[in-house]
């Protein structure tokens, strides 16, 4: 069975700290979520609260529909991937994996296939007899996914589970993790700081800012058409620009990625090249306008720094001006192609 | 627990140079500083009292060896050795069991308050230790005597284990800090309940730390003397330094209070001994890292 997560209006706070301020939110049943923000936004809390680690302040949290808000974490059937793995020094791997299902009082007939068959899926038979702390950062980390597969669990919890491995074995225990998820059909919630996860193993992200979602959905979405003007500076690799101008009655910022504007002589807005990086394929411009503006360009062409270059913007989102006291996040962008 | 453990850093054997010969000789000196009492404690028991206790000046190579000593405070008419050494033991491991059935719990629940409050709360349960514990003896015994706990093994026992449990308490509150969080969280999510995620994943973590815990207590307990001494039972029998006191004091007879002191010293070691490897607790360590 797998479950669908609810958060009604939940709150939660560390001293004067928010870290979910009257958050509402669904997460559909086999999907695959990833909240993303930056560190210190307390986005593992999200986490620890839909396990029962960490009591709500206020507001419910449902699973299934059944309200686990004030259920001991033993009685809700979650699996959690802890950031440092923490596997129990005390059990070789082998206890480490069996350990829920001894819990849930499975005899141990039953435990020993259960356990060979999530080593064997996971590739870690050859160290189920070792101690946890002899065994590599990404073995542990195998380690710590088998043991919260093997109690095929509704909901699947993992916090920052990569951070801690080697890039390159990141890169395979990433593509591992996406495969598991679509072949165990389970849902699974994600935290993590790095959007790239987020865009390559999300169906769909939520993006964590001062206690609220700034914004939820596909990555792409959040890339092309950002809610909020801290969106498109938190997502990508290199920072959108900012035009003030009116639009529609409303004053606010015309924002768009280097590769929404294309460089041609004919262009509308003129810049002087100030420094270039070649990136692959492509250079970076960053360039000042006559009127003081900087403006990131992106370019396949050969451009030398000091020249002047002329660019149209072909697509731009539109941020209003928010309010000053509307608290709100700002409001929906409109994606617009002149 | 199959090996491939990294091999242990070469050894690199002492060599007795110049340099540090003065070192050894210091080790030695310090050594025979600490171990002259127990010398004198075994140079007493088996040399005949008129050489020792009875003499003058009393030497320090025994000019004769005897049994005889031993035996007169040990199997002699009317010695108070064999109850006296059971009750001792009994009341030992007694304290000890308790400091650490208590202390777990007790520790535990401090642990995860937030530090400044319990590092308030164990400075209180410190106060009584804080006393000298002649002046305290009195107002806590008279309580047991008045409840009619004098004598019994229990009754010493529990007024021990008010200086026994603190220390413990102590011990284990910084052994389960140091534990990380997220290993008891784990457990609970994993499926334990509270009691099972502390006995069963953190209590085996911190064995070293309960070994310690409960050699200190057992050792306070076999060394106490003034609670034992004023809730003792002079009809039964009392403790092994309750024993020693008298035997030295009063009319007692000096060869048993020696012998007592030569024996009373082999339990303290055969329990360290015992005991000593699972303080090492280098196979608990790490395994979970951050």
């Amino acid at each position: 069975m797998t479950a669908k997560i609810e958060f009604d209006r939940v709150t939660k706070r560390f001293g004067n700290k928010l870290v979910a301020d009257d958050v509402s939110f669904e997460v559909d049943a086999g999907e695959f979520f990833v909240i993303l923000g930056p560190s210190g936004e307390g986005k593992s809390t999200f986490l620890r609260m839909i396990a029962g680690i960490e009591p709500v302040d206020a507001g419910s949290i449902r699973i299934d529909g059944v309200d686990v808000t004030y259920l001991p974490p033993n009685k809700r059937n979650v699996a959690m991937v802890f950031q440092n793995y923490a596997l129990y020094p005390n059990m070789n791997v082998y206890r480490n994996i069996a350990f829920p299902l001894k819990m849930q009082y499975f005899p141990a007939s039953e435990i020993e296939p259960k356990v060979r068959e999530v080593a064997r899926t996971l590739g870690i038979t050859e160290i189920l007899q070792r101690r946890v702390n002899q065994i590599s950062g990404g073995q542990q980390q195998r380690v710590a996914l088998a043991r919260a597969i093997v109690r095929s669990p509704s909901l699947f919890l993992l916090d920052e589970p990569l951070s801690n491995l080697d890039a390159r074995v990141r890169f395979t225990a990433r593509a591992e993790l996406k495969k598991i998820q679509r072949d165990l059909g389970q849902t699974f919630l994600f935290v993590t700081h790095d959007q790239k996860e987020a865009e390559v193993l999300s169906d769909r992200t939520g993006v964590v800012h001062q206690g609220r979602f700034e914004q939820i959905g596909p990555f792409s979405d959040l890339y092309e058409r950002p809610a909020t003007r801290w969106i498109g500076d938190f997502v990508g690799d290199v920072p959108m620009n900012y035009f003030p101008t009116h639009e529609a009655g409303s004053t606010g910022e015309l924002g768009f990625r280097p590769e929404w504007a294309d460089l041609s002589d004919q262009g509308n807005y003129e810049a002087t090249v100030q420094v270039t990086e070649r990136v692959g394929d492509f250079a970076y411009l960053l360039c000042t306008m006559a009127n003081g503006w900087r403006v990131y360009l992106r370019t396949i062409r050969n451009v030398s720094t000091g020249s002047a270059v002329r660019f149209n913007v072909l697509r731009h989102v539109f941020f209003p001006k928010s309010q000053p006291d509307d608290g709100e996040t700002g409001a929906k962008a409109e994606p617009k192609t002149p | 627990m199959t090996g491939d453990r990294p091999a242990a850093p070469a050894y690199r054997k002492p060599v007795l140079t110049l340099s540090n010969v003065g070192l050894y000789a210091a080790i030695v000196a310090l050594s025979a500083f600490f171990l002259f009492p127990i010398y004198v404690i075994f140079l007493v028991a088996f040399t005949p009292t008129k050489y020792t206790l009875f003499a003058g000046r009393p030497p320090l190579i025994p000019p004769a060896l005897t049994w005889s000593n031993l035996q007169a405070g040990l199997t002699g008419a009317n010695s108070p050795f064999l109850p006296s050494m059971y009750l001792s033991l009994e009341i030992a491991f007694l304290v000890g069991a308790l400091a650490i059935a208590i202390g777990i719990p007790t520790a535990y629940g401090l642990s995860r308050l937030g530090s400044r409050l319990a590092y308030g709360l164990t400075t209180v349960l410190f106060i009584v230790n804080m006393v000298p514990s002649i002046t305290i003896a009195i107002p806590i015994t008279v309580p047991f005597i008045k409840a009619g706990l004098y004598g019994s093994p229990i009754s010493i026992g529990l007024t021990q284990e008010l200086l026994a449990l603190p220390m413990t308490v102590f011990l284990l509150v910084g052994a389960f800090q140091g534990l990380p969080r997220d290993l008891e969280n784990q457990a609970r999510v994993d499926g334990a309940g509270r009691m099972r995620a502390v006995y069963g994943n953190l209590v085996p973590l911190i064995v070293p730390a309960l070994i310690a815990a409960f050699l200190l207590s057992w050792m306070l307990s076999w060394d106490e003397s003034t609670f034992a001494l004023i809730l003792y039972n002079p009809a039964t029998s009392a403790t092994l330094p309750v024993n020693i006191f008298l035997a030295f004091t009063g009319r007692g007879n000096p060869a048993v209070g020696v012998a007592f002191s030569c024996v009373a010293t082999i339990p303290v070691i055969i329990l360290t001994v015992v005991l000593q490897r699972y303080l090492k607790g280098e196979d608990l360590a790490a395994g979970v890292r951050g």
